[in-house]
């Protein structure tokens, strides 16, 4: 099964992964990204990935041999969003990668990792970016929309409006409160954008993922 | 003495604070009573009580702030005591009385001196009597814009607005132009009635910089009280505090014990009995002002039980049955440091924005000087009603270095997948500088922002391992093929329903009985 990765960092291109079409828990499996060999094995009940790079003249290896070095790699958490009759999901991971040779510990600090994620389709384009996200700091190369739909990233109560439909407001502009765990949290405007329609009502409770808005992009006059 | 003790107390609230104080009831032979909330019907506190009562409803104002419903817990389950933990009506006067109107004891102080420096208007005058120094501000809850901008116009920018029932950091806002007044004062007010159930709301200087230093005391129904050293809270965002240590990196021996003095005399000059926190804000060791006092147990009193030996739970419940203090001050020893990381469901690299969800898998970290106070457990679904806060992990060592790099450690063997936590946080501030030196003041995080985000960004995915991330990122997403959401949905509304059941029948049980 190949799977395209676009990890979300700067100038990276995304990468195509082949894994096998089920995973054992905890049984050896041959991996390679973008044509680079990996033995690994997958604890799901443990959450922890082991694996070992492959040198290259052997990358059809199928075996976890006793000369080889397995690093493990913990994580602390990971949470998949996929929304229904979208094929993109978006990863977010916390997990501790092994140290480079020479550094401290490995364990100190965990990095995070953020993706989307595909099923390949030889000729498609490149999976862009991460879901759309009103608050996310990180800058995207493409600025624009690729969903017209503003979701909730979070579970709580519409608490006022501000987005008025058929107006087109810049970026970073209020759109809406949501109250959660007693704090009100503002969803900004992601970019210059055309409020086409407001899905929600002041006072409803809206779980994440759930449609707030729909948008399109507005591109400066 | 131990004829004159409870037989069965309530616990007003729920989450960790719920479990700890259940906790400490079966150590003294106790029986428990816990009350839930529809959104917490599988909650921990709900499985390790004796028994449960359903407070119908999901918004704390329905629940647990819901004073006629509680009262009605009380009668029922028959219980001779409540335990009001911290927030929702742990300082409300109006709720001790009704307890006592129920014929049970409130573990807490009188309702008089809760009153009394439960307003923090009325407890400041006191305390200006008392000669503790105060913060100047506004004598009288304040209604509208015009009045805050009298005030500004006496003491000037900036000012900080403060629910009058408030505490633990909740409904306050801080105002430096004239026109931030009327939003703020509207906001502040809403969440003092969502929280506290009153909107009442003062306003005093805002002291820009401080360092933010309690002390915690602990007083009998005798007149003997202790204080039991001082927190250092000042790792705060948006005055909601994130790590509390002990003893404070700030003061020197002599200034420790001179703040602990006057924490006695201010408690003292209340009538205060059973456990309270005076809270003082500081702009240098010698300029330390009252702030307010907490009338209840804090969320960091781990902190002080982990450097003293005291259970301060075991100490309220017994204080409340009128016994005396087993210590005087002299028995009170600080011994080395610790250090309280607050586990919150909410995503540091996103603003710190709430994450409630489905806690998929959980693993605490263990291991000599680590305590951990949850009501999380694996499977568990975080609601989005009530506070972020699900885990306090406190560790303890001989010094401040020792604690820092024990706290690490434990950060890197804690899993918690399904929703992001502040565990990522944490382990950017053990490596700032300026907190390893212990140099911090409230303001700390606001300012040192672009060097967390520098820090987040630095450690997504280095190009080392983009490889293994990009394996990770298939696995996850060879995860979510496997099953639909709505089965996976299904399958956790399922484990739901049997906690719901189980503590249902516990409840019916205990009725008849």
């Amino acid at each position: 099964m190949k799977i395209q990765i676009q990890l979300d960092q700067k100038g990276t291109e995304p990468l195509v992964v082949e894994m096998p079409d089920h995973l054992a828990d905890g049984q050896p499996f041959h991996v390679t990204v973008d044509g680079r060999g990996y033995m690994a094995r997958w604890s799901r009940v443990n959450s922890v990935l082991s694996l070992s790079a492959l040198d290259p003249s052997k990358i059809e290896h199928t075996m976890i041999e006793h000369s080889m070095v397995e690093h493990s790699i913990p994580v602390r958490t990971m949470r998949v969003t996929r929304f229904a009759g979208e094929a993109e999901a978006t990863c977010d991971i916390e997990c501790f990668l092994p140290a480079v040779s020479g550094e401290k510990s490995s364990s100190s600090t965990s990095s995070s990792i953020k993706a989307a994620a595909a099923k390949f389709i030889p000729g498609m384009g490149a999976a862009s970016g991460s879901a759309e996200n009103g608050g996310s700091k990180n800058k995207r190369k493409d600025k624009g929309l690729r969903s017209p739909v503003l979701r909730s990233q979070i579970t709580g109560k519409v608490l006022s409006i501000s987005a008025t439909e058929g107006t087109v407001v810049e970026e970073g502009t209020l759109l809406l409160v949501i109250e959660a765990m007693k704090m009100e949290n503002r969803i900004l405007a992601p970019a210059r954008v055309k409020i086409t329609s407001v899905t929600v009502k002041v006072g409803a409770s809206v779980s994440s993922g759930d449609e707030l808005l729909r948008l399109e992009a507005s591109p400066p006059a | 003495m131990a004829t004159s003790r409870f037989k069965r107390v309530l616990i007003a609230n729920r989450g960790e604070i719920a479990v700890r104080v259940i906790r400490a009831l079966k150590e003294l032979g106790i029986q428990s009573v816990a009350v839930y909330s529809d959104a917490d019907e599988s909650s921990m506190h709900v499985r390790l009580a004796d028994m449960a009562i359903r407070l119908p409803g999901r918004l704390s104002t329905d629940t647990y702030l819901n004073v006629p419903a509680l009262v009605a817990a009380i009668k029922t389950s028959g219980a001779d005591a409540v335990h009001p933990g911290y927030g929702f009506l742990s300082e409300n006067a109006e709720f001790a009385e009704a307890v006592a109107a129920a014929g049970a004891k409130f573990i807490g102080p009188s309702p008089a001196a809760m009153r009394l420096m439960g307003d923090k208007i009325a407890a400041k005058t006191l305390m200006k009597k008392t000669g503790v120094p105060v913060v100047p501000g506004s004598d009288q809850p304040l209604e509208s814009p015009e009045e805050i901008k009298s005030i500004a116009g006496q003491i000037g920018y900036p000012l900080i607005l403060k629910a009058a029932a408030g505490g633990g950091g909740r409904g306050m806002r801080v105002v430096r132009r004239d026109d931030e007044i009327a939003p703020a004062l509207t906001a502040c007010q809403r969440e003092a009635l969502a929280w506290f159930g009153n909107p009442a709301v003062f306003c005093e200087r805002y002291i820009e910089r401080p360092r933010h230093i309690e002390i915690q005391v602990l007083f009998d129904e005798h007149g003997n009280g202790v204080h039991l050293f001082e927190r250092d809270c000042s790792i705060q965002r948006r005055h909601q505090k994130l790590v509390e240590e002990a003893p404070s990196p700030f003061l020197n021996q002599a200034q420790r014990d001179t703040l602990g003095a006057t924490a006695v005399k201010a408690a003292k000059a209340a009538g205060y009995s059973n456990a309270g926190t005076i809270e003082f804000i500081c702009d240098s060791p010698e300029k330390i002002y009252f702030m307010e006092m907490n009338t209840r147990i804090q969320v960091e009193h781990p902190v002080t039980e982990s450097i003293t030996g005291v259970d301060l739970i075991r100490q309220q419940i017994l204080v409340a049955c009128g016994e005396k203090l087993p210590f005087t001050q002299k028995d009170i020893v600080l011994r080395g440091c610790a250090m309280e990381l607050r586990i919150n469901a909410e995503d540091p690299a996103k603003g710190f924005a709430p994450a409630p969800g489905r806690v998929a898998q959980l693993v605490f970290p263990a291991g000599p000087n680590v305590r951990i106070d949850s009501h999380m457990y694996p499977g568990y679904t975080i609601p989005s009603e009530y506070d972020s806060m699900v885990a306090k992990m406190i560790v303890t060592g001989a010094t401040r270095e020792e604690v820092m790099a024990r706290a690490q450690r434990c950060l890197a063997e804690l899993q918690v997948s399904g929703v992001p936590t502040t565990a990522k946080f944490h382990e950017a501030l053990l490596q700032h500088p300026a907190f390893i030196k212990g140099d911090v003041t409230t303001k700390f995080l606001e300012e040192e922002q672009s060097w967390f985000d520098a820090f987040f960004e630095r450690n997504s995915a280095s190009n080392l391992g983009s490889d293994a991330a990009a394996i990770l990122a298939a696995i996850g997403f060879m995860m979510t093929s496997d099953a639909t959401p709505s089965q996976k949905e299904k399958a956790s509304k399922e484990v739901g329903s049997r906690w719901a059941d189980a503590a249902r029948f516990a409840a019916l049980r205990n009725f008849r009985s």
